[in-house]
């Protein structure tokens, strides 16, 4: 298993190595450049051209990559934003607990509202408790969520004056953003949850289990539910993994000054480095997210643990039979 | 059909029918049959003639969303089951009758260890600890011929007849007083079925549990049962001793599933099939539900219910040629 995690790190170098050369490459052929927008409409062509000498824009593709790789390797560092002047990387630090924060609450939220939804239509299939669950779920996923984050703010900022509206100054201004982030989730992993349940709900083990005596709410949840988790897990990790690159759309609506909005602030801006410094920031998280919801498989399910264990099993007596052939010959 | 033969278990009139498609499935139609303490009976018949509706049935374990409709009595050692709670059906789930199910490799949780599923049963009957129910789970392993440090494996590390033994060892973690088998054999290879036969067949006698058999094999039938209850369309159409099964066939059905055997004594180059297929049970036939396939139906057997006849002792057949050649 050790050895399973210490090959994912691994392999996590040559991914970050090329979202780094690809996110590069993509940002020096998108047209416009942050001199521009430093100087303002009114500069003139001569002094943007001398900026941009300056700053290093008119060296060739591969000395401006070697640059930011170095940078990286050398210095640890993102360097500083075109526009703001300060770290890209003390600027993501500080932006992340916002977004993971976002993000952490809203999962779980979907998780412990989710599922259980989801559990009880599957256990009602095709009654009314099913309909009604799926119906209200089905609003869910389609309703878009900055509608629903204005409406929320409508009602309880702005009639009810009983939250904020917009700000990070306190854990209240958590409160309506990540209940206009869960909603989604909510209703995804619900109806998710009702068609994983019913393909294991039949199965001949819940009978079993069933047969022994097993009281029902036990049957459902520590029989059939841990043999529906794998698409569940699955989808909950996407959502996670997605959410800690920014939930851009509810940063904004809620000014939270989180990862999406400083990534797209910059993307608009041309801020080559920060736009370089988020994106493989998000690249890191989502490697980290999708190993874990991996070793989260593992723990659910031991044919899939047996399945890693065996990964490095199979290598290790190819390796020793390899060893054999070179012997004899 | 009211007098109560044994005290042990008796099933009156069992009816179940399912909804299927918008069409009814008739599946058991007026079953009843006794058992005596330490008896074993076999319920023989082709897929689908209800053998497992039936032991389900029993259990209270029918699939609820697909039943339409059940009705009758099942009596065990005086208690009706068919009208008890939920809740006191659930202590009597594997602790008073508890069943073996037919396909092992789908009949273990997967994610769960075949000591957790084993010990799990004994932790809900027996007042006991969860490591004093694990050590129950490791010696009905041991008994069952699985070497008790596998206890802590997974049911994809065992093969398909180990799968079998650790579902058996878990049925009879309670020492039930009724074993339901349903094809205890069908998915495992002829060596391992024979093991696996003789292991209920003893540890039926240590534990004196009476016994349902379910089987389409008749040589299981001869190997482990004193009675016989052969079905068809979702009844018994023949009922009798093991000998007088095996020696006296009466209901041209059963004649049919003898000589379908293949027989080592006369070189005969072809087997010789019942004709035709099972009925279909949304939509019966008249009478008698073998009529369409039997070489000896009259315009009598397909209409009117066709009555149970005494052909001696115990032994009755649902036939009118019984009632015309024996009585």
């Amino acid at each position: 298993m050790i050895r399973y995690v210490l090959k994912r790190l691994l392999l996590m170098i040559p991914i970050l190595a090329g979202v780094a050369i690809l996110i590069f490459t993509l940002m020096y052929f998108v047209p416009g450049d942050p001199v521009e927008i430093i100087l303002g409409p009114a500069a003139t062509q001569a002094q943007v051209d001398t900026v941009r000498e300056e700053m290093g824009f008119n060296q060739p593709y591969l000395v401006r990559l070697g640059t930011f790789l170095k940078e990286i390797l050398v210095n640890h560092s993102f360097g500083n934003s075109y526009i703001y002047g300060t770290s890209v990387g003390a600027e993501l630090a500080s932006r992340f607990p916002k977004t993971l924060t976002i993000a952490a609450f809203s999962i779980i939220l979907s998780t412990i509202i989710g599922i259980p939804l989801g559990i009880n239509a599957a256990i009602h299939a095709n009654k009314a408790p099913d309909h009604i669950s799926m119906f209200v779920s089905m609003i869910g996923v389609s309703m878009p969520n900055f509608w629903l984050a204005l409406m929320l703010v409508v009602l309880f900022a702005l009639q009810l004056h009983w939250l904020p509206s917009s700000g990070d100054k306190g854990w209240n201004y958590y409160i309506l953003p990540v209940v206009a982030n869960a909603v989604g989730g909510i209703a995804g992993i619900a109806r998710l949850t009702r068609s994983s349940m019913l393909e294991v709900i039949h199965a001949d083990y819940v009978t079993t289990a069933r047969a022994k005596g097993v009281p029902e709410r036990v049957v459902i949840w520590q029989h059939a539910l841990p043999n529906a988790l794998i698409p569940i897990i699955t989808m909950l990790g996407g959502r996670f993994g997605g959410q800690l690159g920014g939930t851009v759309v509810i940063e904004q609506v809620f000014s939270i000054p989180g990862v999406g909005a400083y990534l797209i602030n910059a993307i608009n801006n041309r801020d080559y480095n920060a736009v370089q410094g988020s994106v493989l920031y998000i690249a890191f998280t989502f490697s980290v997210v999708m190993l874990l919801v991996d070793l989260v498989y593992a723990y659910v399910d031991p044919r899939i643990k047996a399945q890693y264990e065996g990964q490095s099993k199979k290598k290790r007596k190819v390796r020793s039979s390899g060893k054999a052939v070179s012997q004899n010959g | 059909m009211s007098e109560h033969r044994s005290d042990f278990l008796s099933v009156r009139d069992l009816v179940v029918h399912y909804h299927s498609e918008g069409k009814t499935v008739k599946a058991v139609n007026g079953v009843s049959f006794d058992l005596g303490k330490g008896e074993t009976i076999g319920l023989v018949g082709e897929t689908g003639a209800g053998k497992t509706t039936i032991a389900k049935a029993l259990m209270r374990i029918l699939p609820v969303h697909s039943v339409e409709h059940t009705e009758g009595s099942v009596t065990l050692e005086g208690k009706e089951l068919m009208s008890l709670p939920e809740h006191e059906m659930q202590q009597l789930r594997g602790r008073a009758l508890s069943m073996i199910f037919q396909d092992p490799m789908t009949a273990l949780n997967p994610v769960k260890t075949v000591a957790e599923q084993i010990a799990e049963a004994v932790r809900l009957h027996n007042n006991v600890s969860r490591s004093q129910a694990l050590d129950r789970a490791k010696e009905m392993l041991t008994m069952v011929g699985i070497s008790a440090d596998r206890a802590g494996e997974y049911p994809h590390q065992f093969s398909g007849g180990m799968k079998q033994r650790v579902v058996i060892a878990m049925a009879l973690a309670c020492d039930p007083q009724l074993l339901i088998a349903d094809e205890p054999t069908t998915a495992l290879d002829v060596t391992i079925q024979a093991q696996v036969l003789e292991m209920i067949n003893d540890l039926k006698e240590k534990l004196s549990t009476s016994m349902i058999m379910i089987t389409h094999d008749l040589g299981v039938v001869a190997e482990t049962c004193d009675t016989v209850a052969v079905t068809y369309a979702g009844q018994i159409i023949e009922y009798g001793t093991k000998e007088d099964i095996f020696d006296h066939p009466t209901h041209p059905y059963t004649v049919g599933l003898f000589n379908a055997l293949p027989n080592m004594n006369d070189n005969a180059a072809r087997l010789s099939p019942i004709d035709g297929l099972p009925p279909d049970p949304t939509n019966l036939p008249q009478g008698c539900a073998f009529s369409p396939r039997c070489p000896y139906a009259t315009d009598a057997c397909r209409k009117g219910v066709i009555e149970n006849y005494t052909v001696s002792g115990v032994h009755t057949c649902r036939c009118i040629r019984a009632a015309k050649e024996e009585v």
